[in-house]
């Protein structure tokens, strides 16, 4: 008898977790090959942008957290000195490889996603340079078969992770930098 | 005569300045798809010292044109993923067809680790073998 009931007790259990862990899959919208783009350029001056086309982003469509990683070798710029520059000098990539947010949306509610673009507030933390800042931005929501997008920008400067720009190229560097994020997530 | 020589010296070494400092100013990128690859290994091989944070040799392997073969587990447009562990953006969409599940040899940049999704970025990939 206290054996079934234990049998019983362990297929429920078991079922019980997959269904659980089933659901957060389906919570889970996920874009591989997202893009950041972000410039910092001056008139007159050189262009400095660049863009990664391959960041990570994960939204829980059911806790709203959401996660996005960029490689920072992954960002191209037009210029290969540049991007050197920018790896080496400035980044510092290679103590620092990678740029990540984790923050929330606020005011979010799946059902509610349409066609239509639907402005929400972004809150969350940008880590960078080892380095990190709270970042706040309206971002722009869409569905779209099923897929969420999400577009937008914010701006931060270098000195809020503290990035030093060299004196000699200074005023060729914007001193607010605007970074554009354009994401497709897809359910899991 | 002596004078219109020094000129045209000094007239040959500005030009020659002017022509290296836009040489190396204009930035021109490498080619990864006409570099020989530094790394050849397998798709596990390449994601086991990112996974288990050997970082003397992951880092080794940053920045680096790797040939990387493995089973292909995922194509999405102009991305392909190999053992579920490495992520390949190829330069080019694919000419031919694909099946999952087939070997598959590329080469590309290693860009880094994604501990998010726990897989091996390359970009500027091409595909060697199938």
């Amino acid at each position: 008898m206290i054996n079934s009931i234990y049998k019983a007790l362990c297929i429920s259990i078991t079922l019980i977790t997959c269904v659980s862990q089933n659901t957060n899959a389906q919570n889970k919208y996920i874009e591989r090959n997202g893009e950041i783009r972000f410039e910092a350029s001056e008139n007159l001056f050189e262009e400095v942008k660049a863009i990664n086309k391959s960041v990570t982003c994960i939204l829980d469509i059911e806790t709203k957290q959401i996660a996005a990683l960029a490689l920072i070798k992954g960002f191209r710029f037009k210029n290969s000195l540049m991007e050197e520059h920018f790896n080496e000098n400035y980044i510092e990539s290679e103590k620092y490889p990678k740029a990540t947010f984790k923050g929330k949306l606020l005011d979010f509610n799946y059902s509610e996603l349409t066609e239509n673009w639907l402005e929400l507030e972004v809150d969350g933390k940008l880590q960078l340079h080892g380095k990190e800042k709270q970042v706040r931005s309206t971002m722009k929501f869409q569905k779209v078969d099923g897929s969420v997008v999400m577009k937008g920008s914010f701006i931060v400067t270098p000195s809020d992770f503290e990035i030093k720009i060299p004196k000699i190229v200074r005023n060729k560097i914007a001193k607010e930098v605007t970074v554009n994020i354009d994401f497709k997530l897809v359910q899991e | 005569m002596k004078k219109k020589r020094i000129f045209f010296i000094i007239g040959l070494f500005l030009v020659t300045i002017v022509f290296l400092s836009y040489y190396v100013l204009s930035g021109r990128h490498r080619n990864i798809s006409k570099e020989d690859p530094t790394i050849t290994l397998k798709a596990i091989e390449l994601h086991n010292p990112f996974k288990n944070n050997n970082s003397h040799i992951a880092s080794s392997y940053i920045d680096k044109v790797a040939q990387v073969t493995g089973r292909l587990t995922d194509i999405t447009g102009k991305t392909l993923e190999l053992d579920y562990m490495i992520q390949v953006d190829l330069t080019d969409s694919l000419s031919t067809s694909l099946d999952m599940g087939m070997m598959v040899t590329i080469k590309g940049r290693c860009v880094g680790y994604d501990d998010m999704l726990e897989v091996v970025k390359i970009d500027q990939a091409i595909i060697l073998l199938k």
